[in-house]
């Protein structure tokens, strides 16, 4: 089965930039984001039972190639770069069609995986319209996921129940973070990564026309970014820390809170 | 006439859990039907299920015009092929200018996919919707961190997935008048099979959703034990940021916001939470909310009653000290 894990780098820590409302990324380290590692170690427990090839295909900038060496040295096989200034400024739209195209072209799949969400934007869309561009069916917040009879067996985590469903392939999976514990790279598997090779793309490689991808393909745009407003009124307690310990102890007995 | 002022009226998704209206669907249809009056067109719901009985009436008593119903043995239980379909042949033909869908595990499966087909834009998880009627504008407010970003779309419908638990239910009136359109009769049921379904057992004895006092910590908590011994004092539950539980520092049913738990106890403590909209979203309504930061700028004292700026690994032993004396 051969296997394609979307991976996206996300900044280790979030700061925004509130003049124009999007994310800091200089000077913060980027890593991989949390949920696609275990999308990474799915592959790999399938690979290792049933065979096949796992690719990792990521879109971002040059520096995105530490954060696939990371995957690689879990047991990836290959990983493709989409980077292109092109690109910049993509919405969950333009995304998922930029993943796809990649995806097509790399051709042969079996099963695509992502996390269920991204940390430095958490929409959840890019799964599901990856799998509408693909035309494959897609199953979101599997917990558990095995191969029997050519089928996939997908256990969902729903707000209030587990459901299992069965599917063919080829499909899209969205992986949640209970779904196993990922694997930590040794040294050796970090040095062996190094050997696999990481294919970088660039808009000239998948061909699209610029309003169909970056920020000119993407139907939603931020328009501000703001600090929301005060909904209380706000009483600072201020003083030693036994003072303001027993002023607010005092303040919760009078409303009969405590 | 341009292509986008074709699209005419607003639409809500309805869901259903063991045969009833979610709560969240229920507050969709009190919002969309403010949009549907600022705008002068009319509320349309999408009702997809089985055996549906007597709910389409009971979606124009609360507040639709018109009820697409949809009702199919194969649409008994969620699958997204033929509830995909559905959507959005009904969209094409029909058109509107806003969709919405509650952001449910059902809504944040279907929408993004309906979107992609439409090729059309979606915000997801958004706390206060907007209309700029002159121009027909869709205003999509969503917690973005510690801020608040509003997003636009310009492809039509404009759609997005609204956060449960924020809008008013609307008041049912049984006099009210709608029409009912039967849809989704040839809808072919799709290839993903749904083997079993089996309730979450929660291992937590404790149900934070019911408490009435809540200490809940955030990234800026390094050692339980202070936070535990306060919630003991209090009587009350721990709860957690997502970061907190992410870190597998507390476990997920313990979680507060946008994809956690909603909670409005009598008292929120919030030890070392800066106050991302994602986690605030889950907890703004509590009775009475004390905020402890180390941080005097942090976003949580906006919504806070109380502020204490300290060191939480100083403050909380201080607070349980006051308490016991």
């Amino acid at each position: 089965m051969n296997i394609v894990v979307c991976v996206k780098q996300v900044p280790e820590e979030i700061r925004i930039n509130k003049t124009k409302g999007t994310l800091m990324r200089d000077g913060i380290k980027g890593v991989i984001n949390p949920c696609d590692k275990n999308a990474i170690e799915t592959a790999i427990a399938l690979k290792e039972k049933h065979g096949g090839k796992v690719t990792l295909v990521s879109m971002g900038p040059q520096d995105v190639e530490n954060t696939m060496t990371h995957g690689l040295a879990m047991g990836a096989d290959q990983a493709i770069l989409i980077c292109d200034m092109a690109f910049a400024g993509a919405d969950t739209l333009a995304t998922a069609f930029s993943l796809a195209t990649a995806i097509k072209k790399l051709g042969d799949f079996q099963l695509v995986l992502c996390g269920r969400e991204t940390m430095d934007s958490g929409t959840q869309h890019v799964g599901p319209q990856l799998a509408q561009y693909l035309g494959i069916n897609q199953v979101t917040y599997v917990v558990n996921l095995t191969f029997e009879n050519g089928k996939i067996i997908a256990k969902r985590r729903l707000k209030e129940e587990y459901e299992t469903v069965e599917v063919g392939l080829p499909v899209l999976v969205t992986v949640v973070k209970g779904i196993n514990e990922p694997r930590m790279p040794t040294y050796l598997d970090i040095y062996e990564a190094s050997k696999k090779e990481t294919f970088k793309w660039c808009n000239a490689d998948l061909g699209l026309k610029n309003d169909q991808i970056g920020l000119q393909g993407s139907p939603t745009k931020i328009v501000n970014v703001f600090e929301p407003v005060a909904k209380r009124q706000c009483q600072m307690l201020k003083g030693s820390i036994e003072d303001v310990s027993n002023m607010l102890v005092q303040n919760l007995k009078s409303k009969d809170l405590v | 006439m341009k292509e986008i002022d074709q699209y005419k009226g607003v639409w809500v998704f309805i869901e259903l859990k063991d045969g009833h209206i979610i709560r969240g669907s229920l507050e969709l249809l009190s919002l969309g039907r403010r949009f549907a009056d600022e705008l002068q067109v009319s509320l349309s719901s999408l009702l997809i299920g089985n055996q549906l009985g007597e709910l389409p009436d009971e979606l124009i008593y609360h507040g639709a015009d018109v009820v697409y119903a949809a009702e199919n043995p194969i649409l008994e239980r969620y699958t997204t092929p033929p509830y995909h379909r559905i959507v959005c042949d009904l969209i094409r033909e029909n058109k509107p200018e806003i969709v919405l869908f509650s952001s449910t595990d059902i809504g944040m499966d279907l929408a993004p996919r309906v979107a992609c087909e439409l090729k059309t834009g979606l915000s997801a998880h958004c706390v206060d919707l907007k209309v700029d009627k002159e121009n027909r504008q869709l205003l999509q407010i969503c917690p973005y961190f510690e801020y608040m970003a509003t997003i636009m779309t310009d492809t039509r419908p404009q759609m997005a997935t609204v956060q449960p638990g924020i809008d008013p239910l609307p008041k049912r009136d049984d006099s009210r008048q709608g029409k009912t359109v039967k849809v989704g009769s040839n809808v072919e049921p799709g290839d993903i099979k749904i083997v079993e379904v089996e309730p979450i057992e929660e291992e937590d004895s404790e149900n934070i959703e019911e408490a009435d006092v809540i200490v809940a910590i955030g990234r800026g908590v390094k050692d339980l034990r202070p936070a535990e011994e306060l919630t003991k004092a209090l009587r009350g539950v721990l709860g957690a940021t997502q970061p907190v539980t992410d870190s597998e520092m507390m476990p997920e049913s313990r979680m507060i916001g946008q994809t956690g738990k909603m909670v409005q106890p009598k008292l929120y403590i919030a030890c070392g939470i800066s106050g991302a909209g994602q986690h605030t979203v889950g907890m703004q309504n509590s009775g009475t909310i004390v905020a402890i930061n180390i941080d005097e700028k942090a976003p949580i004292f906006k919504i806070a009653d109380y502020g204490i700026v300290g060191d939480i690994s100083k403050v909380l032993p201080a607070l349980i000290d006051s308490l016991k004396s």
